[in-house]
């Protein structure tokens, strides 16, 4: 049960995403409205649409699931040292492999503020891990 | 499967809902001096629910040949 439940929803996750992606690319691409079919300007851009989209959601997921963990890992790295896998090829410039001693948090900050750019700022109060966000809030959570 | 059934009807009355309010902003200006539409209007509705199934058809194709790329990619990968 468990099984099908999450493979439903991991295919809702995929249409939704896909719904999301056709309003996003008719809004930018979608302006001529003296054809009934698309121009091939219009194809051209759909194309370049969908590619750019994809290509956003691949790293989005990669940079979140390498923040998103090393939190955790903060936490129970005060407990006990625990090795965490290395990070992927293409962040390996920016995000260096946590160490399994304790980190200070001035190493998660300046991790983040290489991701989600300046003005990011993570401060620990008490137990918790709060992220406070730069332009826009970044992941808020309370270990 | 009657999940899968499910699931596309769920995301074709999604689709639906986007399409009508991405196709009212495209053609109809919200300043609403009447309440019948004009021509203009009428067919730019016709022309603008056409080109969002035409970019939903071409997103899906393009979608399941990336995921097929990828699946295709990961497989030899696993040992």
């Amino acid at each position: 049960m468990n099984q099908a439940e999450a493979a439903r929803r991991n295919m809702k996750d995929f249409l939704t995403m896909y719904n999301n992606f056709t309003e996003s690319c008719f809004n930018s691409c979608a302006r001529n409205f003296n054809y009934r079919s698309l121009t091939p300007e219009e194809q051209r851009c759909t194309d370049r649409c969908t590619d750019k989209l994809v290509n956003i959601n691949h790293r989005l997921i990669s940079v979140y699931v390498e923040i998103n963990p090393m939190n955790r890992q903060l936490a129970s790295a005060q407990e006990t040292p625990t090795k965490v896998d290395q990070p992927q090829q293409p962040l390996q410039n920016e995000l260096q492999p946590p160490e399994s001693q304790p980190q200070p948090v001035g190493n998660l900050a300046s991790q983040v503020q290489d991701v989600f750019g300046e003005g990011t700022k993570v401060t620990k109060e008490n137990s918790g891990h709060v992220i406070t966000g730069g332009a826009d809030e970044g992941p808020q959570q309370k270990g | 499967m009657q999940i899968l059934a499910d699931l596309e009807i769920e995301m074709m009355a999604d689709m639906y809902n986007r399409m009508t309010t991405a196709c009212q902003k495209k053609c109809i200006p919200n300043t609403y001096k009447e309440g019948d539409l004009s021509k203009g209007e009428a067919v730019c509705l016709d022309r603008c629910v056409a080109k969002y199934i035409e970019i939903h058809e071409s997103m899906g194709k393009k979608l399941t040949e990336k995921s097929m790329q990828e699946q295709a990619a990961a497989t030899p990968g696993q040992s």
